[in-house]
């Protein structure tokens, strides 16, 4: 990625992350190449294990001090992976809405809504939100008897209303980017389509330069232009469909796996970051040549907005 | 084999006034059947999985197992009841001792249960994690070191060096990502066809339990319907 612009992207350029443990260092992240661009909503899916979260973290610098990092994310003129902390507190973080996977465990126990609200708006620098501009957030999302909410502490709130005060405190302070941690897990039906509903509400109204991370294939194809496929720490595919335009083998065994198909589960299940000299996902392909198995593809460009990494489409 | 009458069962709500979760509902499960059981988060799925298993009681009414009520059990009678019917839940890592090692956890059930002497444990374990494919090498790490989908099949592991007649699962693959979903499903079918296991199979999912279940019940207001 020689020509960096300043741009409200996300430009991640050989990114690789690995976490020390007691025997030998575990590669979370292989040469992450990937561009998040300001305006699209994208989709980070794969596997429990495969790096997603991790990929997340480091672009919200929140990687852990222990880990080990190499290569550059840069978000305006920040590289946000050698920048410090405080900078990204101070400067870039109020660019970014986070919306968390679990609703009960997200906001503190004993601060009333309001005031959690008040919280956000101070390290925006932006002051206390009055009860009409909340007012009209909250109610935008379908909530009602908006003055009692915010009086109230989390557990007085059903897990629903929590979801969609996430919501609301994520782009509260008018964000650039939206993350969202698998907004869907768990939900039954209904609930389920009330989150699809506002992720929608959210990327027409408010912001649409989104990053979801998440297992719903579905919900990809309902909110996001762009998906990014990962297993054992690397990219796999970056297409704008998994459903209709998905090349990658393991693209394809994801969606066999999927209720409606039959669960077809991927032979041998999910394997750890494997030897770099090999396709990782050889082991388990069914159209796994010779070249596969002793040397390690690129991500090649099917067409402008899909890149697969498979021998197939070399 | 397990059967509800009549259940009833109320919680108050935070203004003290009772908040009616299950309206006089009748369930029946025969041997090998797969009943599914569907409804809201929040309509009382798991309230009734609670009370099927002993462990709430109901306002009114009476669960039986093999024609017995189990408010007459006795102790003997429910450590009977406990190896026949087992229960995996929604959030495997809340039921695992954080303190122990998995294989610690998996042994104390052999203690409890008496099921063979201790220097058959080995072996004995061993023939169900070959049915869940787990390694052993797993067993020396703690809860906390498996993932969700390891969890998950150590805790139908668990279940089974019981030998149980009826699995109660209330969610169990909906924490999961997909390619776990479909080893866990695909697991429990085997059991299914192989063991002649009974299952309650609590679900949202109406795609998962078309797929798995023979009959499924609908639990809306409180009350049981048999879904189309």
């Amino acid at each position: 990625m020689k020509d960096i612009q300043i741009t409200s992207d996300f430009c991640v350029d050989h990114l690789c992350v690995a976490f020390p443990n007691s025997m030998k260092s575990a590669n979370v992240l292989s040469d992450i190449n990937v561009v998040f661009r300001h305006g699209i909503a994208a989709a980070v899916i794969g596997e429990s294990g495969c790096g997603k979260s991790v990929l997340v973290l480091a672009l919200l610098g929140l990687l852990p001090k222990y880990a080990s990092v190499h290569g550059h994310i840069f978000y305006n003129s920040f590289d946000v992976l050698s920048v410090p902390f405080a900078i990204i507190q101070s400067n870039l973080s109020k660019h970014w809405g986070i919306i968390p996977q679990s609703p009960s465990d997200a906001l503190n126990p004993i601060r009333k809504i309001k005031k959690q609200f008040d919280d956000i708006g101070k390290n925006a620098s932006r002051g206390n939100f009055s009860v009409e501009e909340l007012c009209d957030s909250l109610t935008s999302l379908g909530l009602s008897d908006i003055e009692r909410i915010l009086q109230s502490y989390p557990h007085e709130l059903s897990g629903g209303m929590l979801q969609r005060i996430l919501f609301a405190m994520a782009v509260c302070c008018e964000p650039e980017w939206v993350f969202a941690d698998e907004p869907t897990k768990g939900l039954d039906e209904q609930s389920r389509q009330q989150v699809s509903h506002n992720l929608l509400h959210l990327k027409t109204k408010k912001t649409q330069s989104m990053i979801l991370i998440t297992h719903d294939l579905p919900l990809t194809e309902e909110i996001c232009e762009v998906v990014v496929v990962m297993y054992a720490g690397e990219i796999m595919e970056i297409t704008n469909s998994v459903y209709t335009n998905g090349l990658h083998p393991y693209t394809r065994a994801l969606i066999a796996a999927l209720p409606i198909n039959g669960f077809n589960p991927i032979p041998d299940g999910p394997v750890k970051n494997g030897s770099s000299r090999q396709c990782r996902f050889a082991p388990h392909c069914a159209y796994a040549s010779k070249q596969c198995k002793h040397s390690h593809p690129n991500l090649y460009s099917v067409d402008d907005m899909h890149k697969v990494r498979c021998f197939l489409y070399a | 084999m397990l059967e509800a009458r009549n259940i009833t069962k109320s919680w108050q709500n935070k203004a003290g006034s009772p908040n009616l979760v299950l309206d006089h509902c009748n369930l029946k499960l025969k041997q090998g059947q797969s009943l599914g059981l569907m409804g809201t988060s929040g309509s009382g799925k798991s309230t009734l999985a609670r009370i099927l298993l002993g462990l709430a009681s109901p306002d009114i009414g009476k669960i039986f197992f093999d024609g017995q009520p189990l408010n007459s059990f006795n102790r003997k009678n429910w450590l009977h009841f406990r190896r026949r019917v087992q229960f995996i839940s929604q959030s495997p890592e809340c039921f695992w001792e954080p303190r122990f090692t998995v294989g610690k956890s998996l042994e104390e059930v052999i203690k409890i249960h008496s099921l063979c002497r201790k220097d058959e444990w080995t072996i004995f374990i061993d023939k169900y994690l070959y049915w869940v494919k787990i390694r052993r090498q797993l067993l020396s790490r703690y809860p906390h070191q498996l993932s969700g989908g390891e969890l998950q099949r150590l805790s139908i592991c668990r279940s089974l060096l019981l030998e149980p007649q009826i699995l109660i699962l209330d969610e169990p693959v909906s924490m999961l990502d997909v390619s776990v979903q479909a080893q866990i499903m695909q697991l429990l079918r085997k059991l299914k066809t192989e063991k002649d296991m009974t299952y309650l199979f609590i679900s949202h999912d109406r795609t998962i339990l078309q797929w798995f279940c023979d009959e499924t019940l609908n639990l809306r207001q409180g009350k049981l319907f048999v879904s189309e």
